[in-house]
């Protein structure tokens, strides 16, 4: 990976938790991040297919000049929406997890929206263009995964903590078994992910980190709302998200990840197990 | 409650119904009706090549009239002995070197011998390659390089003096004009030639565009795939049967023409020509790849009909045998009382009367069995059934239910920031994600592939000089670069899917592992042919593929079958893949459907019946996908199919039985983890225990059947589908 992303793992190494919204404009805030997120990611993927166009001879680069003006013309207007007294403070927000680099990306995106970008495929510049271009989506989309994990740990928190209904309620036990579904079921996707061969290596260790701290959030909610799920699963699970969270990243092994997911089966494909109640806990 | 679903429509996007629309279309497009490039076209060829001959033609009638004129001025000489008709000779003779020299053997220079030219004119015929067709001209030794016949004669013609006596040069004269007589005589029965190749073409280009692409081989029903073989053995007996007739007239025609020795000659020539062409018809003829009227599907040797099945309903004993009688030349035109038929010769048969009329006989008897088999044959095509008796659309259309949720995912990723899936998606939407984006590449390189083949057919042929040669190399050339470009671009997270330079390539093949369903339970190892140019051998380092001359445009057709092969290969796993994809998605759902009964009324009392109601749905969904491998199993009892087509058959069924071998696994791992605190009354009690005895009985069914077929050639041969259809036929009639 290139030199700006060293400030995004050493930030994030100090990061113990992922940090959630203090209230509903939070959430609101949060949302147009993500919204801003996925636009300029939209504008960055249109800008690498159009020059990875212009690689070729025999494709009109006039057309497609005009089509990369006009993307940065689009990035232009998105960052200049998000501009706040000179800052971009919805990209460089805490929940982005990685202030350094968003300085960094805050500036290059303004950069390659400005920039006056040459399509001489003999120009070697073009190529690494298009690794930093391929770099910005996959730290774009991260950013934006990790406000998606957030918004989803505070729909989560908030759905539990609401006791709008007594506790014992059918209610209740219905929100409660439809918030852990989820959660687990986002366990499973990540574990799924995470063993899979078209994911990266330098975006796995990335994940494998964004993995952890979503393990240590659900930990918390796990205790401070018990569910009850086979006993025997249910060691089982805290046994495996303790070795998870004790084990260095890199140690973190295929099959770990394997038998988490095989866990999250057994308690997903029977979804009376997450039944709140009876089930004695540690 | 109200606030979660709140939250939930706050935080996810809601996607305009606009949207959902265009993306169901381009799902079915991708899914199930993509228009397919025409099949290869020969029309501008053929009519280059008749203009070819109709120069020649025109060029040899002025070389006759030149002719003509130097018999008028010696018959002149000899009367009025005026030497301005030794003159006319000389201007004659010259006339017609120069006619050689320039419009014919093209040597461009006097003094050259003629050699060539008029020989070796290649035309190529048909949809394989060992249809390039030559048709000689000329009387040259094929062994030397030497001068042709007409050559050598015309020298002697030059050496004529008109001032000797009429016996020192009519000889050579009377030879020479012989000569190019039987030239025009060839050259017009080649003219012939190529209006029944057109005619052959045009047969063949309406059965050929069903297996131009193999991998949509099996979306077009058996039933069609029957009736349009029939409908082309048909076609091709009724031009079998003008070529006989054709025959027989020129047969009659001699028995006039008879006394007349060289007469007789041509028309045997002409003959000959006519019933080549019928030989060639009967090799050549195919359908699907099979040749239909050699008798290939005979039993043995000695039975000279061939015989196929045909399927007519859904039941094995509805299939019945149909014969197609075999059309070469040694069965239809050598009369039948000879007893060494591959020693009959026409030239011989032309001599007598009573010969001629043996042949004659032996023409009607043959255009009267083959009216016969046409008859058979029609009433045979109307028996078939409209319709498939399986119903491709009843398993589609499940699909296309589930999908709704899938496409929903699809369009947000692809809107999204990469192509990898993000983590609210289903996990299936990677993995579609990446077999839709091999599959369009595949869809793009196999329409390159068939245009370079086009122009790679074009290119066999004679009858383009060397500027145009250039042009349809440069094109071809061009289309080399834009493979190249289609897997350069096959981009999935970074990482070039179709090239060999990627890093999940490893000997020869790219291995992708996808995961289909959220549970990680089916899992696909998919192993694909890299499809760079350099893989597919269409480019080296330094160096394209060229189709600059004849023989170089065959090799490259050798190795654009070899290319198209291995698409088509790669095809067929993608196809399965996704089809596996479908069955997960599906399972997801009806998870996903039992979840939100269970959160949505979470009364106890119901809890028991609505489990009870999610197993049996996955069960019976079990049934459907073994339906469809029986619909694959009944498809392979059908001979239309070759054995490559039965390949790929077995490719998808042994998948599917996979598939549902997972899927029972699945449901008994479900089976046997009940949740303790449903209770069940009497009635459930024993729905339960019938499941799960059901499930334990097909399981092992399913199991020991896939050990059968394990290393069997199953689906391979009539024999062995007939097998395994009545197998899996057993399995699905067991009840609950």
């Amino acid at each position: 990976m290139h030199s700006n992303s060293i400030g995004f793992r050493a930030v994030h190494d100090n990061l113990s938790s992922i940090p959630l919204p203090d209230s509903i404009a939070d959430v609101q805030r949060m949302k147009g991040i993500q919204l801003a997120l996925t636009a300029i990611g939209r504008t960055v993927t249109g800008i690498e297919k159009l020059l990875y166009q212009s690689v070729y001879e025999n494709e009109d680069r006039l057309f497609i000049t005009h089509s990369i003006k006009r993307e940065q013309k689009w990035m232009r207007k998105i960052l200049k929406t998000v501009k706040i007294k000179n800052r971009y403070p919805l990209l460089g927000d805490r929940f982005i997890l990685n202030m350094a680099s968003s300085a960094v990306l805050e500036l290059s995106l303004e950069k390659l929206a400005c920039a006056k970008i040459s399509l001489n495929p003999e120009n070697t510049s073009l190529f690494l263009l298009l690794d930093m271009l391929r770099e910005f989506k996959q730290k774009l989309q991260y950013n934006a995964e990790v406000i998606y994990i957030s918004l989803m740990l505070y729909k989560s928190d908030y759905a539990l903590s609401d006791q709008k209904y007594s506790t014992n309620s059918q209610k209740q036990r219905g929100i409660e078994r439809l918030v852990f579904y989820e959660l687990f079921t986002l366990v499973r996707r990540y574990c799924t992910r995470l063993t899979s061969s078209l994911l990266p290596a330098d975006l796995k260790s990335l994940y494998l980190r964004l993995f952890v701290l979503l393990l240590k959030a659900i930990k918390r909610l796990h205790t401070a709302y018990p569910i009850a799920i086979p006993s025997q699963a249910h060691n089982d699970l805290l046994s495996i998200i303790d070795a998870v969270l004790r084990a260095e990243y890199d140690q973190i092994g295929t099959n770990t990840l394997y038998a988490l997911r095989s866990l999250m089966n057994k308690i997903l494909n029977n979804p009376h197990c997450l039944i709140p109640g009876a089930c004695a806990f540690g | 409650m109200e606030f979660l679903s709140d939250l939930n429509e706050f935080i996810e996007v809601p996607i305009p119904d606009q949207e959902i629309e265009k993306n169901d279309q381009a799902l079915n497009i991708l899914v199930d009706n993509r228009t397919e490039p025409d099949n290869t076209t020969t029309k501008p060829h053929f009519n280059l090549s008749r203009q070819h001959f109709k120069n020649l033609l025109s060029d040899l009638d002025a070389v006759t009239a030149q002719l003509d004129r130097i018999k008028q001025a010696a018959e002149s000489y000899a009367k009025q002995k005026n030497s301005a008709h030794i003159q006319t000779v000389k201007k004659a003779l010259n006339k017609i070197q120069t006619i050689f020299e320039y419009n014919i053997y093209r040597t461009g220079m006097s003094g050259s011998y003629w050699s060539n030219p008029l020989y070796d004119f290649r035309v190529w015929a048909g949809e394989n390659m060992d249809q390039g067709e030559r048709m000689p001209l000329g009387y040259m030794d094929t062994k030397s390089d030497g001068p042709d016949k007409i050559f050598v004669i015309f020298q002697q013609l030059q050496e004529m003096d008109i001032t000797k006596t009429k016996d020192t040069w009519e000889s050579v004269y009377e030879d020479f004009y012989a000569l190019i007589t039987f030239e025009k005589v060839r050259i017009n029965s080649y003219l012939r030639r190529i209006d029944s190749f057109e005619k052959f073409n045009t047969i063949l280009d309406q059965g050929a565009s069903y297996y131009a692409l193999k991998s949509k081989i099996f979306d077009i029903p058996t039933m069609t795939m029957q009736e349009t073989m029939l409908s082309t053995a048909v076609r091709y007996m009724s031009l079998s049967i003008e070529l006989l007739e054709e025959i027989k007239s020129a047969a009659k025609e001699n028995l006039k023409a008879l006394p007349d020795k060289k007469a007789a000659e041509a028309l045997a020539f002409h003959t000959e020509q006519l019933i080549d062409e019928v030989n060639r018809l009967a090799s050549h003829g195919h359908f699907n790849g099979m040749s239909l009227l050699t008798g290939r599907f005979s039993r043995n040797h000695e039975q000279a009909t061939s015989s196929m099945y045909i399927l007519l309903g859904a039941e094995m004993s509805e299939s019945t045998r149909v014969y197609i009688p075999t059309l070469t030349a040694v069965s239809l035109v050598v009369p039948g009382n000879m007893a060494q038929p591959w020693k009959w010769d026409v030239y011989e048969a032309f001599t007598s009367e009573q010969k001629t009329n043996q042949f004659i006989a032996a023409l009607d008897t043959s255009i009267g069995k083959i009216k016969q088999s046409m008859q058979n044959l029609d009433q045979l095509a109307k028996k078939l059934p409209e319709h498939d008796p399986y119903s491709k659309l009843s398993f589609d259309s499940m699909y296309q239910e589930s999908m709704q949720y899938f496409l929903k995912s699809y369009s947000l990723t692809i809107k999204n920031l990469a192509y990898t899936a993000q983590p609210e998606h289903s996990i299936n939407t990677q993995s579609t994600l990446v077999l839709l984006t091999l599959r369009n590449a595949h869809e793009l390189i196999t329409e390159k592939l068939i245009n370079m083949r086009e122009l790679a057919v074009q290119a066999c042929n004679s009858v383009y000089n060397d500027q145009e040669h250039m042009k349809l190399n440069d094109e071809f050339a061009a289309l080399i670069k834009s493979i190249e470009k289609i897997t350069e671009q096959t981009v999935f997270n970074g990482e070039k899917i179709l090239h060999t330079d990627s890093t999940l390539s490893s000997d020869r093949s790219i291995k992708l592992d996808l995961v289909c369903d959220e549970d990680g339970i089916i899992q696909k190892q998919l192993l694909l042919f890299p499809l760079d140019p350099k893989a597919l051998e269409l480019s080296r380092s330094n160096y394209f593929l060229e189709i600059n001359r004849v023989d170089e445009a065959n090799r490259a057709i050798g190795i654009l079958d070899w290319a198209l092969a291995k698409v088509n290969s790669n095809k067929a796993r993608i196809g399965s893949c996704l089809q596996s994809v479908f069955i997960a998605e599906y399972k997801d759902s009806l998870m996903r459907d039992y979840i939100k009964l269970l959160t949505s009324a979470p009364k106890k009392n119901n809890s028991a019946a609505t489990y009870l109601e999610y197993l049996g749905n996955l069960v019976d969904f079990t049934k459907h996908v073994y339906k469809k491998a029986e619909e694959y199993a009944w498809m392979a009892m059908s001979g239309v199919y070759t054995y490559n087509d039965r390949e790929q058959m077995a490719f998808y069924f042994s998948n599917l039985l996979h598939d549902v071998q997972t899927l029972i696994k699945h449901a008994q791992t479900l089976s046997e983890a009940l949740p303790q605190d449903i209770t069940f009354n009497n009635q459930q009690k024993t729905k339960l225990s019938a499941l799960v005895k059901y499930l334990a009985k097909i399981g092992a069914e399913t199991s020991n059947f896939m050990e059968e077929i394990k290393n069997s050639d199953f689906l391979r041969s009539i024999g062995s589908a007939r097998n395994v259809f009545e197998k899996i036929t057993w399995i699905i009639s067991i009840k609950e």
